[in-house]
C-alpha cells in the first residue's frame, strides 16, 4: 500500500509538471537545425526562416500544412519555411516518412499523404540515405526536446 | 414717407405699363431653364452631411476608403443551432460573398477565436479559428459549447440572429436570398424622379385646393401654382450654377420653397381682401404698399440668418443656407414684378373671406383676455425654460443625438505591430472598457489576438505586451488570415461592438476622438462618420438658432423704434422653442440635427409671422382706437396668411414624414410639432401681449 501511494505521488508530480518547451537555448537551437537544414522540405523563400517538425498522420501538422499552402501568397514571399518530419511514437508514421524522404519530389508526396490522405503510394523499400535522415532528423528533435508537433521555431525559439 | 410713397407708385405704374414684357421676360427664361435643366435631387442625404465635414476629411487625406457596416437581425427561432439554421446562414454567407461590394460578414461563422487543440498524444495547435470550415455537426456544438464566445451574434433568448455586414457601398438586402425572416434594411435611393414628382404633385395639388376653398376662387389656385414652379425652377437652376458638384436633396428643395410660397400668400390675401372696397389696380397698389416693408424684412431675417449656413463647411449645411437665400431672393422679386404683373389681368368680383367671422370671434375673445391667464402662462413657460437650461448643464450628455447603430470602426495609425504600438491599443483597451465597462461587447484588433495567442502559448505566465515575440505574432496573422482584417499598413484596426441598450453611440465616438490627444484617429465606417459630423454641427446650428431670435429682436426694434415690440417679438419666437425642448426632456427625446434643423426652419415661419403681425399692429395702433378691432383686422390681413401658410407647410411636412427617407421624415415630424407650436404662438399670445404692451402705455 505504501508503495502504491508513493507511486500515484510520484506519478501526480510527474503529469503536474510543466512540460519544458525546449531543451537547450535558441542559440544552440539554432546551430542544430542548420545541420538537419538540407534534410527539410522547403516552402518558400522569404527571408525569415521558419523550421516546424510535423509528422504527416498527425490531424495539426496537416491543419498547420493547409495553412500554409492557403496563405501561400502572403506566406511565402515573406517566410522560408523548412518542414521537418519526426514522427509521433503513437502515430506509428515511419513508413510514410520515409516514403515520403525516399521519393524525389517530396514536396509532392507530402501533400498526396497530408492533405490528399492517399495512402496507395506509399513503398516498403527506403534508401539508406533516407533512414539517415529520418535519424538525423530524430536526434537534433530530441536535443531540441521537440514534444509536440506541429512544433514551430523561429530565431531558435518555440513558440 | 411720402417720398417713399411716391417711389412706390412710379415703381407701380412701371410694372403695370411693361407687365407683359415682365410675364414676356420671366417666361422666356422659365422655358429656357425648363428645357436645359439637368439638376438631379437626391434622397439621400449622408452623402450630403460626411461632405466637408471634419472626420471624413481626415479619411479622405489619408487615402482610406469609407466602410459601410450594416447589422442584419435574422429570426432564426427556438432551434438556433439547428442544421437547418445553419445550413442557411451558411448559404447567406454564400449569397452575400457574391456581391462585389461585400469586403467581409462578421457572423458566428466568420468570428474569429483563439483555440488550444490538444489530443494529447503528442499533437496540439494554438490557432486563430473561424467557424465556417467546420462541418454543421461542429458548428452546432461549437456553439452550444462555447456560446459566451459568440454571444454577441444572438439576443438573450438566442431567437435572433446578428450579421454585420462590411461593405464598399450599402448593400440592398432586398436583392439577396436571405433564408430567414428579418428587419428589412431600407437603402436610401439617390434618385427617384418618379417620387420627386408625386411629391410636388401633391404639393401642388394641396395648394390648388386650399387656395380654391380658402378663396372661392380659382385665380390665386392658378396664380400660386404658377408662382411656386417658377420659384422652384429659378431656384434650382441658380443652385446648381453655385454648386454645380453637389446634388440637391429634396428636402431642402421643399423646405425653400415652403418658405417662399409665404411671400405669395401674404401678398394674394392683401389684394384679395382689398378688392372689396378698390379696384383691382389700386388693389395692387395698396398691398405693395402694405407688404413691401415686412416681406423685405423677413426675406432679410431668412437670407443673413439662415443664409448664414453658407460659411458652415458641412455641404448639407451650406445647401440649405444657400437654397434659403436663393428662394427668399428669388421670391421677392418675383413677388413684386413677376406676380405683380400677373394680378393686374385679374379682378375679383366679391371677395370671398374665409375668415372673416373667426378673425371677428377670435379677436373678441383676446381682447377680453384675462390677465392672470397671460401671467400663468409666462410664469410656466419661464419655468419651464429654467428646468431645460439646468437639464442640459446637469446632463449635457442627454442632448447628444441617439445613433442605434452598434458598430465603430476605426483606424489607429501607429508604427506597425511594435510592442510601442500593442502597448497604445492595450491602454486603447483598458480606458474604453473602463469608461463604458457594460457598453462595450467585444473589441477587436491586433492587441485581442496578440493577448490571445500569449496565453494560449503560456497560460502560466501573466501577459505583459513586451514579453510578446513580435515574430511569431506576425507569422500567426499571416498564417491564420487575420492580417488584413486588424491592420492596414502600419495602422491598426480596430473594431468596437456596442451593447444594443447601453450609452448612445455618439458618447462613445465622442469619447474615442478626445482620446488619442494628437487627434490622428481615423474613423472609416460610414454610419459613425455620419455620427460625428452631425455631432459636430449641433454646436454651430443652436449658435445659428440663438443668432436668428437676436436678428428677429434686432429687426422689429428696427423697424417699430419700440424696445417693447422688440422684446415681444422675442418672446413669442422663444415660447415655442421652450415647450418643445420641453417636451424633448419629458419624452427623452435627444437633440438631433434633425431637430436643429426643424427649429431653423419653425423660426423663419415664425419669423414671418411675426414681423408681419408686429408691423400690421403697429400700423393699426396708430389709426383704429378699439383693441379689438386692431386685433380683428391683423388677424384678417395677417392671420389668415399665417394659417393658410402654416397649414400649407404642415402638409408639406406630413409628405415628409411619409417620404420613407429616414433623416427628412424626422426633420418632418419635428417640423409639424413645432409649427403648430408657432402658429399657436403666433395666434393666441402674440396679440394678448400686443393689448398688454397697448394697455400698460395707457
Amino acid at each position: 500500500m505504501k508503495y502504491i501511494i508513493v507511486y500515484l505521488i510520484t506519478l501526480t508530480c510527474l503529469i503536474a509538471s510543466p512540460k519544458e518547451k525546449q531543451l537547450v537555448s535558441p542559440e544552440v537551437a539554432s546551430e542544430l537545425l542548420e545541420t538537419i537544414k538540407t534534410d527539410a522540405i522547403v516552402l518558400g523563400n522569404g527571408k525569415i526562416e521558419v523550421h516546424t517538425f510535423i509528422d504527416p498522420l498527425c490531424k495539426m501538422s496537416q491543419r498547420y500544412l493547409a495553412l500554409l499552402y492557403k496563405r501561400n501568397y502572403d506566406l511565402f514571399s515573406k517566410y522560408t519555411i523548412y518542414l521537418y518530419l519526426h514522427e509521433i511514437k503513437s502515430k506509428k508514421s515511419k513508413k510514410h516518412i520515409l516514403s515520403i524522404m525516399n521519393t524525389k519530389s517530396s514536396e509532392r508526396m507530402l501533400n498526396i499523404i497530408m492533405l490528399d490522405k492517399d495512402m496507395s503510394q506509399l513503398t516498403s523499400r527506403y534508401s539508406g540515405k533516407s533512414r539517415r535522415t529520418f535519424q538525423d532528423i530524430a536526434d537534433v528533435a530530441k536535443k531540441i526536446g521537440v514534444y509536440k508537433r506541429p512544433y514551430i521555431m523561429i530565431d531558435g525559439k518555440v513558440k | 414717407m411720402n417720398n417713399f410713397k411716391n417711389n412706390l407708385y412710379i415703381y407701380f405704374t412701371l410694372v403695370l405699363r411693361f407687365r407683359i414684357a415682365i410675364i414676356a421676360f420671366f417666361s422666356v427664361i422659365f422655358i429656357y431653364l425648363a428645357f436645359t435643366m439637368t439638376a438631379m435631387l437626391t434622397h439621400n442625404d449622408d452623402e450630403l452631411w460626411l461632405q466637408g465635414s471634419k472626420e471624413y476629411n481626415k479619411l479622405l487625406s489619408n487615402d482610406h476608403a469609407l466602410v459601410y457596416i450594416q447589422k442584419l437581425q435574422l429570426n432564426v427561432g427556438e432551434e438556433a443551432f439547428s442544421s437547418k439554421s445553419i445550413d442557411d446562414m451558411k448559404l447567406l454567407h454564400s449569397n452575400l460573398n457574391a456581391l462585389d461590394e461585400v469586403i467581409k460578414i462578421n457572423s458566428p461563422l466568420t468570428h474569429t477565436v483563439i483555440s488550444y487543440s490538444d489530443n494529447n498524444a503528442g499533437s496540439s495547435l494554438i490557432e486563430a479559428r473561424a467557424l465556417n470550415e467546420s462541418t454543421i455537426a461542429e458548428i452546432a456544438s461549437t456553439l452550444e459549447s462555447s456560446f459566451e464566445k459568440f454571444s454577441q451574434f444572438y439576443s438573450p433568448d438566442k431567437e435572433t440572429l446578428y450579421i454585420y455586414v462590411f461593405s464598399s457601398k450599402p448593400v440592398d438586402f432586398s436583392n439577396i436570398y436571405i433564408p430567414f425572416k428579418y428587419d428589412s434594411i431600407e437603402v436610401t435611393e439617390d434618385q427617384n424622379i418618379f417620387k420627386d414628382m408625386t411629391l410636388f404633385a401633391i404639393l401642388l395639388g394641396t395648394l390648388f385646393v386650399l387656395f380654391t376653398l380658402t378663396f372661392r376662387s380659382l385665380v390665386p389656385s392658378f396664380l400660386g401654382v404658377v408662382f411656386i414652379v417658377f420659384t422652384t425652377l429659378f431656384t434650382i437652376s441658380v443652385y446648381k450654377y453655385i454648386q454645380p458638384d453637389v446634388p440637391l436633396h429634396v428636402s431642402i428643395l421643399l423646405i425653400s420653397i415652403a418658405v417662399s410660397i409665404m411671400d405669395f400668400i401674404y401678398i394674394y390675401n392683401g389684394w384679395h381682401i382689398l378688392q372689396a372696397s378698390h379696384n383691382s389696380n389700386r388693389s395692387i397698389y395698396y398691398i405693395i404698399m402694405k407688404t413691401i416693408k415686412p416681406i423685405f424684412w423677413t426675406t432679410v431675417v431668412g437670407v443673413i440668418g439662415i443664409g448664414s449656413l453658407v460659411f458652415e463647411k458641412s455641404i448639407i449645411l451650406q445647401s440649405i443656407g444657400y437654397n434659403i437665400i436663393l428662394s427668399a431672393v428669388i421670391a421677392f422679386i418675383l413677388s413684386f414684378s413677376f406676380l405683380i404683373a400677373l394680378l393686374s389681368f385679374f379682378k375679383i368680383e366679391k371677395p370671398y373671406l374665409i375668415t372673416k367671422n373667426s378673425s371677428k370671434f377670435v379677436a373678441k375673445l383676446e381682447a377680453g383676455y384675462e390677465k392672470y391667464l397671460l401671467r400663468t402662462f409666462g410664469i410656466v413657460t419661464g419655468v419651464i425654460l429654467l428646468a431645460c437650461i439646468l437639464f442640459v448643464m446637469i446632463q449635457p450628455a442627454s442632448i447628444i443625438e441617439e445613433s442605434n447603430d452598434e458598430v465603430i470602426h476605426i483606424l489607429l495609425p501607429l508604427d506597425g505591430l511594435t510592442h510601442a504600438s500593442l502597448r497604445k491599443l492595450e491602454n486603447f483597451h483598458h480606458d474604453i472598457t473602463e469608461h463604458f465597462e457594460e457598453d462595450i461587447v467585444d473589441i477587436v484588433s491586433s492587441y485581442k489576438y496578440a493577448r490571445g495567442f500569449s496565453k494560449g502559448y503560456d497560460p502560466s505566465h501573466t501577459f505583459e505586451v513586451s514579453k510578446i515575440n513580435l515574430t511569431f505574432l506576425t507569422f500567426d496573422f499571416i498564417l491564420y488570415g487575420i492580417i488584413d482584417d486588424l491592420m492596414v499598413n502600419d495602422n491598426h484596426r480596430v473594431t468596437i461592438y456596442i451593447e444594443e441598450d447601453g450609452t448612445d453611440k455618439n458618447v462613445i465616438l465622442r469619447w474615442i476622438r478626445d482620446w488619442n490627444q494628437n487627434n490622428t484617429t481615423i474613423i472609416d465606417d460610414a454610419n459613425s462618420l455620419l455620427s460625428a459630423a452631425k455631432y459636430d454641427s449641433i454646436n454651430h446650428m443652436i449658435i445659428i438658432v440663438l443668432f436668428i431670435l437676436c436678428l428677429i429682436t434686432f429687426v422689429i426694434y428696427y423697424v417699430t423704434r419700440d424696445k417693447m415690440f422688440a422684446f415681444i417679438a422675442l418672446i413669442v419666437n422663444t415660447i415655442p422653442i421652450v415647450w418643445f425642448l420641453a417636451i424633448l426632456i419629458i419624452l427623452e427625446i435627444s437633440l438631433s440635427i434633425e431637430i436643429l434643423v426643424a427649429m431653423l426652419i419653425m423660426i423663419a415661419l415664425s419669423s414671418d409671422a411675426s414681423i408681419h403681425f408686429l408691423y400690421y399692429f403697429h400700423r393699426n395702433l396708430q389709426t383704429h382706437v378699439s383693441d379689438e378691432y386692431s386685433i380683428e383686422r391683423s388677424f384678417i390681413e395677417v392671420g389668415t396668411p399665417v394659417g393658410m401658410g402654416s397649414t400649407i407647410l404642415l402638409i408639406t411636412f406630413l409628405l415628409l414624414i411619409f417620404a420613407n427617407i429616414p433623416t427628412i421624415s424626422t426633420i418632418g415630424i419635428y417640423s409639424v410639432v413645432l409649427i403648430v407650436f408657432s402658429l399657436l404662438a403666433d395666434l393666441f399670445i402674440l396679440p394678448v401681449l400686443f393689448i398688454e404692451l397697448i394697455k400698460s402705455k395707457n
